[in-house]
């Protein structure tokens, strides 16, 4: 599903002394199928946007055409739920949103709200219980006596078992530990690719945002201040550290690099193994400057 | 709905009101509430309009702004006005409306009814919104301090009541969270079957709990790793100062108290 | 060698109704003005630990001694004065109506005289440079700037040691480098000693010391360079190397013959322009 804002701008508590505008002018183009990462600061109007995404929030002015559906200011929000089939959120800290007594009972609640038969639902919660990389017999059990992390698993199941197009994670990872971060990340990004989902990813991770994602989008101070691939988002490394946001530790090392040694390092250097490649480049290559 | 509920919330400003001494605004508030009802002819009713008005006038908040506050509870003021006007029947019959008759005596009850309700909600609107929370707090826990003799637990009811207003933002913003969780699963807040209703609101109240369990876990271990242990020999960081001025008002309302006794019929 | 602020001696530690120990056998010590990081997974036992130090739970076997003083009824409080725990998640620790009120907390839980803890809370709040904000309620505070009162309201005590408990882990990058830089400052100036818990081998490469824990035992302990020529040890337990090492690592294997150790990135460029020149 293709997902383009047209001049958004929201303002919370519109028309009030507390009003205060969240986005504006923003204009950008999500294609189907393409993993996205939003970075920026808190407050940069990330969450924001992406609480556009499923019509949680509808824009004050603007268009959000999301596949089909269009939404502005005037769509009665009665009208947004088929929507939420279609685009599933992960909040940051999803275990936080489980409340049902057992664990297969959690992830059919999302498919039960949109008129999924029981059974199917059920099949549903044992396929995806595997998916998120746990087993069967954590089904019947309270979501309550799992781990922080299993729970965390549970809940994105149950974000899952909606069957979304568009899968939209904020910040999925915070406060887990690094083994646990990364299994998580491979895990979007296998569900990504097997499922053809277009993925938006909220991060703060310059190193994920590199690593995953196919286009980036930098928010700042409430509007878009740059959209592109990662390898043209961060060949700007001095205009991304000037807005206060940092560039992947790749990155950094190529500019110390090219600034110490006086050349142009022409490899984008987005992970560890395109750098030591380029790296071993300047050493073969071998004359002094 | 919260932008226009103004009961319970402070406007921070630097007026007279704002700086008494919390103590000397919660008995203000209080001997007003019981006076009130000393009223009963025209006269007493306008004395006590009159300080109403003047306290207001003093804190330097916009009459508008109090009277959009009033609105929420200008339903109740009118339907008490109607059940008086048409309820009470003493007096000369002033007009007839169908089977109806309004009595003159029914006129005034439900004026002085009315305007009663108004000046208490006036006067309690008026403490909160020049006094801080955790002020109503501190002067709730010294006025109540005598009760100490007694062992009531005065220091850990008054640190309960300040930790509530200390989550109550927190606890909002939460309870946001956790609506747009469930409602991206599909949840319908809005509207839906009774037993959908009562599904949407499991949903939204049990993560709810948990999570306010855990908020009160961990803050019961901060509290204790940060050496608390009880009212014993501890020392207070906010004090009160009772000024001439907090005595001047008080002295008012005594003397407002004496006139509505000279004056009611 | 002085006589270490803190010392733990063959602590273990398991939670009511569990069979395993959360902390087994373990012992290190902690010199004044040292920054001492625990490292490890979580669940590894480390947040078990500092909960310990300061008497919240108390170890099944073994001995802490905090200031050459064992650590018992008697002396929990002294040692809950001397020294401040900064927990992870910043809103459940705030417990004052406004950031004047909190830093205040603990002084009035220890009797301090009303003038002082004037004096005391502007000093403190001072420290962490946060004196615009000494009015405001904590929702309109971020999360570094709470974590901040945090240390302030501990900073208020004039603790000898200050624990952090995973205090970054639930903040944006920024909030970490504002609470981080604002810890490595008190500890320089102040030499007050820090203990960080936390499972970010990059924030854990800036300490003296490093100590590293595996299903509640004590894998490894040392410098951040002797630390971090165990590889792929520490990625087995769950943790992550910091990027210079991983990147010095794989140009080893690419035949440059960087020496073995740590570095940061300025050290790896620096390593690199000496064997550019050289050839």
């Amino acid at each position: 599903m293709d997902i383009v804002f047209e001049k958004v701008e929201h303002v919370y508590n519109a028309r009030s002394p507390l009003a205060r505008r969240a986005l504006y002018d923003v204009n950008v183009a999500i294609r189907s199928g393409a993993y996205v990462a939003v970075v920026g600061h808190t407050g940069s109007g990330k969450s924001t946007l992406l609480q556009h995404l499923n019509g949680l929030l509808q824009p004050t002015s603007g268009a959000v055409k999301i596949g089909e559906e269009t939404i502005t200011s005037h769509k009665r929000p009665n009208q947004l739920k088929p929507l939420r089939k279609k685009v599933g959120v992960v909040f940051q800290f999803p275990e936080h949103q489980l409340f049902e007594e057992t664990v297969e009972k959690d992830i059919c609640f999302g498919p039960l709200n949109f008129g999924v038969p029981e059974d199917e639902a059920k099949r549903k919660a044992r396929e995806l219980i595997k998916l998120v990389g746990l087993s069967e017999d954590v089904l019947v059990r309270s979501p309550f006596d799992l781990s922080g992390g299993q729970m965390r698993r549970v809940a994105i199941a149950g974000v899952l078992a909606l069957e979304p197009e568009v899968l939209v994670l904020d910040e999925p990872t915070a406060g887990l530990d690094p083994r646990g971060r990364k299994e998580m990340m491979e895990m979007f990004y296998r569900l990504h690719r097997e499922k053809q989902l277009t993925t938006v990813l909220v991060t703060h991770s310059m190193e994920d945002a590199a690593r995953y994602a196919d286009e980036i989008i930098v928010m700042h101070e409430g509007t878009v201040w740059g959209h592109g691939t990662p390898e043209e988002i961060f060949r700007d490394a001095d205009k991304l550290t000037a807005i206060g946001l940092s560039v992947p530790e790749t990155v950094k090392l190529k500019q110390q690099l090219e600034k110490r040694f006086g050349v142009v390092i022409p490899s984008p250097c987005l992970t560890l193994e395109q750098t030591a490649e380029a790296i071993e480049q300047l050493f073969v290559k071998g004359e002094r400057p | 709905m919260t932008n226009h509920l103004i009961i319970g919330q402070y406007v921070p400003g630097h007026s007279v009101i704002h700086r008494l001494d919390p103590r000397a605004k919660l008995l203000i508030v209080f001997a007003y509430v019981l006076i009130v009802f000393l009223a009963n002819n025209a006269v007493t009713y306008a004395l006590l309009s009159l300080f109403a008005f003047a306290f207001a006038a003093l804190s330097r908040i916009s009459f508008s702004f109090i009277a959009r506050g009033l609105k929420p509870i200008l339903w109740v003021v009118l339907f008490t006005l109607l059940l008086h006007l048409f309820m009470t029947k003493e007096g000369d019959v002033i007009c007839q409306i169908g089977p109806l008759s309004v009595y003159e005596g029914g006129i005034k009850q439900g004026a002085f009814i009315s305007l009663r309700f108004l000046l208490l909600v006036w006067m309690t609107t008026m403490l909160t919104l020049t006094t801080t929370p955790i002020e109503v707090t501190d002067g709730v826990e010294s006025l109540l301090g005598p009760l100490k003799k007694m062992r009531v637990p005065v220091h850990e009811l008054a640190l309960m009541m300040a930790i509530s207003l200390r989550f109550i933002p927190t606890l909002m913003e939460e309870t946001e969270k956790i609506m747009k969780a469930q409602a991206a699963r599909g949840v319908d807040f809005s509207g839906g079957r009774f037993s959908e209703r009562m599904k949407a609101i499991v949903s939204l109240l049990v993560p709810l709990f948990i999570s306010s369990f855990k908020r009160a876990d961990e803050l019961a271990t901060a509290m204790e790793a940060r050496g608390y242990r009880g009212g014993e020999g501890r020392t207070k960081f906010r004090q009160l100062a009772w000024k001439p001025v907090d005595t001047v008002f008080l002295a008012a309302v005594a003397l407002l108290f004496a006139l509505l006794c000279l004056l009611r019929s | 060698m002085a006589e270490p602020i803190l010392s733990i001696e063959g602590v273990s530690f398991r939670y009511p109704n569990q069979s395993d120990y959360a902390v087994q056998n373990v012992s290190f010590t902690a010199e004044r003005g040292e920054w001492l990081a625990i490292v490890g997974h979580n669940g590894s036992g480390k947040s078990t630990i500092a909960r310990m130090l300061i008497g919240l739970l108390r170890p099944e076997r073994g001995a802490i001694r905090l200031f050459g003083r064992l650590l018992n009824d008697a002396t929990v409080w002294e040692v809950r004065r001397r020294v401040g725990l900064v927990f992870q998640n910043p809103d459940n620790q705030f417990v004052g109506a406004t950031v004047e009120d909190d830093i205040a907390f603990a002084l009035e839980n220890n009797g301090i005289p009303r003038l002082e803890m004037v004096e005391r809370i502007r000093e403190a709040i001072r420290q962490v440079h946060m004196e615009p904000f000494l009015h405001y309620e904590p929702h309109r505070l971020s999360g570094g700037q709470k974590q901040r009162v945090a240390i302030a309201g501990i900073l208020a005590l004039r603790p000898d040691m200050i624990i952090l408990d995973e205090a970054t882990s639930m903040l944006d990058p920024r909030g970490r480098e504002e609470v981080l830089e604002t810890v490595r400052r008190l500890n320089r100036q102040q030499r007050i000693t820090v203990l960080s818990i936390t499972h970010d081998l990059e924030e854990a490469a800036k300490a003296d010391r490093l100590i590293v824990m595996n299903k509640g035992e004590v894998m490894a302990e040392g410098t951040p360079e002797q630390i971090f020529r165990l590889g792929s040890k520490l990625e087995r337990i769950g943790l992550d190397l910091p990027f210079a090492v991983k990147m010095g690592s794989r140009l080893r294997e690419r035949g440059i013959p960087l020496r073995i150790g740590y570095f940061t990135t300025e050290e790896l460029v620096e390593e690199l322009w000496t064997l550019y020149s050289k050839k």
